[in-house]
């Protein structure tokens, strides 16, 4: 009952976060928890030290964002990772007019997503360009 | 084009832990957690938040990257990650920075060096 009670507002938490924030790491938190909870010898000690850190979390994400000046990125995505979850959590946010692609998903695509960054580190609601990425490099246009 | 290691330090305690557990074999998320409190005899332990956020950076920097890992009978949710060249270069900085640090402080605790007047 105590499990189900915390499960529910740390999941309620995680759907606070910024929409790329939760669309790649909520389902991945709320599995560690579920996780914790089944392994976890001192009872529910955890729990509170999960729904205090998530909502420090939250609280540090949303000041970045209030404190992000305009123009510049107010959802932080992540670009070193295969390109299709980024297109996901792009399509998610709606109101996309930028388009980033990465050949596969291999781990040279991904170091190559890195260096990018800077084109993913606006929230995609705001991205003006069209970046055209392959394994042999990339264009913007 | 290799990044110079040195414009990422110093690295946050959290940063330095993540990148040291996964210098010794790709992990997912609790792993990585398990581990953090494993190598420091459980006087450091990472909260998921704080883990998410610190991953998020560094994969951001290129020093870690998701990899498609597949295990049997593992929760699909389950994602593992791998330190990245570039992550091994940055770790590789950060752990001679610090032995500079030490060597300092041990110099002025023991009384080998003298202090500035």
């Amino acid at each position: 009952m105590a499990h189900s009670m915390s499960r529910s507002l740390y999941r309620w938490l995680l759907y606070l976060h910024p929409p790329a924030f939760r669309q790649l790491f909520a389902e991945e938190m709320l599995w560690i928890f579920d996780e914790a909870a089944a392994t976890e010898i001192t009872g529910n000690a955890l729990f509170p030290d999960h729904i205090l850190d998530g909502s420090f979390l939250l609280a540090k994400l949303m000041l970045a964002n209030v404190l992000a000046r305009p123009g510049e990125p107010k959802v932080i995505q992540c670009a070193a990772i295969v390109c299709r979850r980024v297109r996901v959590a792009a399509a998610a946010m709606g109101r996309a007019t930028g388009i980033v692609e990465i050949d596969g998903g291999s781990s040279r695509s991904a170091s190559v997503g890195g260096s990018i960054h800077g084109f993913l580190r606006w929230n995609p609601s705001r991205c003006r360009n069209t970046v055209c990425l392959s394994t042999d490099g990339y264009k913007a246009g | 084009m290799k990044l110079n290691a040195m414009r990422f330090l110093p690295l946050s305690p959290a940063a330095l832990h993540i990148l040291l557990t996964l210098a010794g074999e790709d992990l997912h998320g609790y792993g990585i957690m398990l581990e953090v409190a494993r190598q420091s005899e459980g006087q450091y332990k990472l909260g998921p938040g704080t883990l998410y956020d610190n991953l998020r950076k560094l994969m951001t920097q290129g020093s870690v990257e998701e990899i498609q890992k597949r295990t049997s009978g593992g929760d699909p949710r389950r994602r593992y990650y791998r330190l990245t060249g570039l992550g091994r270069r940055v770790l590789s900085a950060e752990v001679a920075r610090l032995a500079g640090v030490v060597r300092e402080a041990k110099g002025y605790l023991l009384g080998t060096k003298p202090r500035r007047a």
